[in-house]
C-alpha cells in the first residue's frame, strides 16, 4: 500500500483522531496531557486560524469569591453628580438580566481588573459619547468598583439578593472630559 | 505479526468504521434544526449591543484592538477592514445562517455563514464571548462538512411529498464523521473542563458551588435552601466533577447512554434554572441530540 492510497482510504479516521487530539490538548491545563507542547506547537495556529480555538475553564480552577458590580460615576457640566450601574443584575428584570449576560462577562471580568487597564480609558470615553448622545455633557467620568466576599459558613440568606452586607468600592479610573471625545463634532 | 500489532490494526479498523459507515440522518437533522434555532437565539441576543462591543466608535477602539491581536483568523473583518460595515454584514449572514439552518435549506452555506459570524465577533472582541458561543462557532464548522439536510428539512419535506411519501426509507444513510467529531467535540468540552476544575481547592473541597451561588451577577430564580448548605454545596459540587469526569467515557457504553444523557439534562437545567448564564446550557445539551439512536424501524418523516 503507497502512503497515498493509505492516506486516502484513512483520511477521515485520522481527520477525527488530529482533531480530537488537537482540541483537547489546547484547552485542557498544563500537566494534565504530556503531549499537550508537542500538540500545542503542531495545531494551535490552525486552530486558531480556522476559529476552533477552545477553552472549557466554566467556574475554574476556582469561582471569583467576590461579589462585583460596576458602576460608571459622572459630574455634569452643571456639577451635578449621579452615576448608574452597569452589571447590578440582581436589580434587572430577569429577561434583560438574560439579554445583558455579556456586559457582566465584559465588565465584571475584563474591564474591572487592574491587568487589563488598557480597556478603561476606551470605555470611559464611550461613555462620555453615549451620555452625550443623551444630551448629558459630562465633566469627568470615574469607574467605581463595588465589591464584597462571599462568606462561609453557608445559609439561606447567603445569596446576593438576600444578603445585608456591606458592599466595598474603589474609584478605580478617572477621565476629565475636558474637550469632546475623540471622533465627535463639539 | 506480532499480538500488539494485530490488536492495533484490528483496533483501527474497528475506529474506522466507526467513523465511516454511513449513518441514520435523523439525529444530525435534529441536531442542525435546534443548533441552529439556538445560533439564532444567540445572535438576537448580542443584537442590540453590536455597535457597542464591535463598532468603531465601540468599547474597544480599531487602535486598541490592532495592538491585542496576533495570528490571523478567517472572518469578516479581514474582509471589510475596521468597518461599521462589517456589523450589517455579520447581521445579515448571522440571520441567513440561522434561518437556512432551522429549515435546512442550503445547510452548508448556512452553517459556513453562522460559523464566519460567531468567528468574526469572537476575533473583534473576545471579552464578551462565553462558553456556548464557543460551540456555535465549532458546530457550525463541522456542519459546514455535514449532509444534515435528509431529515427535518424542508429539502427532506418536499422530496417525501414529490415522491409522495410519508416513510422515510430506511436506506438512507449519510456520511458519519461529521457527527463524529460533534460527539467527540463534547466529550472534549466534559474532560477538559473537568481538569480544569480539578485544579482549584474549591471544586477539590466542594465549596465551589456554594461560592457561584452566592454571586449576585449570577443570580436567578429562587433555589432550594438545602443548596445554600455546606452539604448541598459539597454534594452539587462533587455531582459536577464527577459527572463531567466520567460523561466522555461513559457515554459510549450503550447501557450508560441514556442515564448519563438524563443526568446531563438535569445538571444543565439545574444550572439553567438557579443561575444567569446565557445560552450555554441550550447549546450543550443540542450536541446531546447527537447520540440519540433511533431503532432501526422506519419512522414518519416530516412529510
Amino acid at each position: 500500500m503507497t502512503l497515498k492510497h493509505f492516506i486516502k482510504v484513512n483520511w477521515r479516521p485520522a481527520v477525527v483522531v488530529l482533531y480530537g487530539l488537537s482540541a483537547f490538548s489546547f484547552s485542557v491545563p498544563e500537566g494534565f496531557f504530556p503531549p499537550k507542547p508537542v500538540f500545542t506547537a503542531l495545531a494551535s495556529r490552525s486552530l486558531i486560524t480556522l476559529n476552533l480555538w477552545q477553552y472549557w475553564d466554566m467556574f475554574a480552577p476556582n469561582p471569583r469569591s467576590d461579589d462585583v458590580k460596576i458602576e460608571v460615576a459622572y459630574e455634569t457640566k452643571s456639577g451635578q453628580k449621579t452615576g448608574f450601574y452597569l452589571t447590578d443584575m440582581i436589580s434587572m428584570p430577569y429577561g434583560e438580566r438574560w439579554q445583558k449576560e455579556r456586559w457582566r462577562k465584559y465588565f465584571n471580568d475584563h474591564l474591572r481588573v487592574d491587568q487589563e487597564k488598557h480597556l478603561w480609558l476606551p470605555y470611559a470615553k464611550f461613555a462620555s459619547r453615549e451620555l452625550r448622545r443623551q444630551g448629558i455633557d459630562t465633566k469627568n467620568i470615574s469607574l467605581v468598583r463595588h465589591w464584597r466576599a462571599t462568606s462561609y459558613p453557608l445559609t439561606p440568606q447567603s445569596r446576593a439578593s438576600q444578603n445585608s452586607a456591606a458592599w466595598l468600592t474603589y474609584n478605580f479610573f478617572d477621565l476629565v472630559v475636558d474637550s469632546p471625545p475623540e471622533g465627535e463634532v463639539p | 505479526m506480532t499480538k500488539i500489532s494485530r490488536f492495533c490494526l484490528a483496533a483501527w479498523s474497528a475506529f474506522k468504521n466507526w467513523v465511516e459507515e454511513p449513518i441514520d440522518p435523523r439525529p444530525l437533522g435534529l441536531f442542525r434544526l435546534w443548533f441552529g434555532l439556538l445560533a439564532l437565539v444567540n445572535l438576537l441576543l448580542l443584537w442590540p449591543d453590536m455597535e457597542m462591543w464591535f463598532g468603531n466608535n465601540g468599547v474597544i477602539p480599531p487602535e486598541l484592538h490592532q495592538q491585542l491581536t496576533s495570528i490571523f483568523r478567517v472572518q469578516i473583518f479581514a474582509l471589510t477592514g475596521y468597518s461599521d460595515n462589517a456589523i450589517l454584514v455579520m447581521k445579515l449572514l448571522g440571520l441567513a445562517g440561522g434561518v437556512g439552518l432551522v429549515l435546512g435549506l442550503f445547510p452548508r452555506t448556512a452553517a459556513f455563514c453562522m460559523w464566519l459570524v460567531a468567528s468574526s465577533y469572537a476575533w473583534r472582541n473576545s471579552a464578551i464571548l462565553h462558553s456556548g458561543d464557543s460551540l456555535i462557532r465549532i458546530g457550525s464548522f463541522f456542519l459546514i462538512f455535514a449532509r444534515s439536510d435528509m431529515a427535518f428539512s424542508l429539502r427532506s419535506y418536499f422530496s417525501a411529498h414529490r415522491q409522495n411519501k410519508t416513510v422515510m426509507s430506511r436506506d438512507t444513510r449519510v456520511a458519519a464523521w461529521p457527527q463524529r467529531i460533534l460527539q467527540v467535540q463534547l466529550c472534549i468540552v466534559y474532560l477538559a473542563a473537568a481538569c480544569w476544575k480539578f485544579k482549584g481547592e474549591s471544586w477539590r473541597q466542594g465549596t465551589a458551588v456554594g461560592t457561584v451561588l452566592q454571586l449576585g451577577e449570577f443570580e436567578r430564580f429562587p433555589i432550594p435552601d438545602f443548596l445554600l448548605t455546606a452539604t448541598g454545596s459539597m454534594m452539587a459540587s462533587y455531582f459536577t466533577l464527577g459527572f463531567e469526569l466520567l460523561f466522555p467515557f461513559m457515554i459510549w457504553i450503550p447501557l450508560c447512554r441514556v442515564p448519563f444523557l438524563v443526568m446531563g439534562i438535569l445538571l444543565h437545567a439545574g444550572l439553567e434554572w438557579s443561575l444567569n448564564i446565557q445560552m450555554f446550557q441550550w447549546v450543550i445539551t443540542s450536541f446531546y441530540i447527537l447520540f440519540i439512536r433511533v431503532g432501526d424501524k422506519s419512522i414518519k418523516t416530516v412529510a
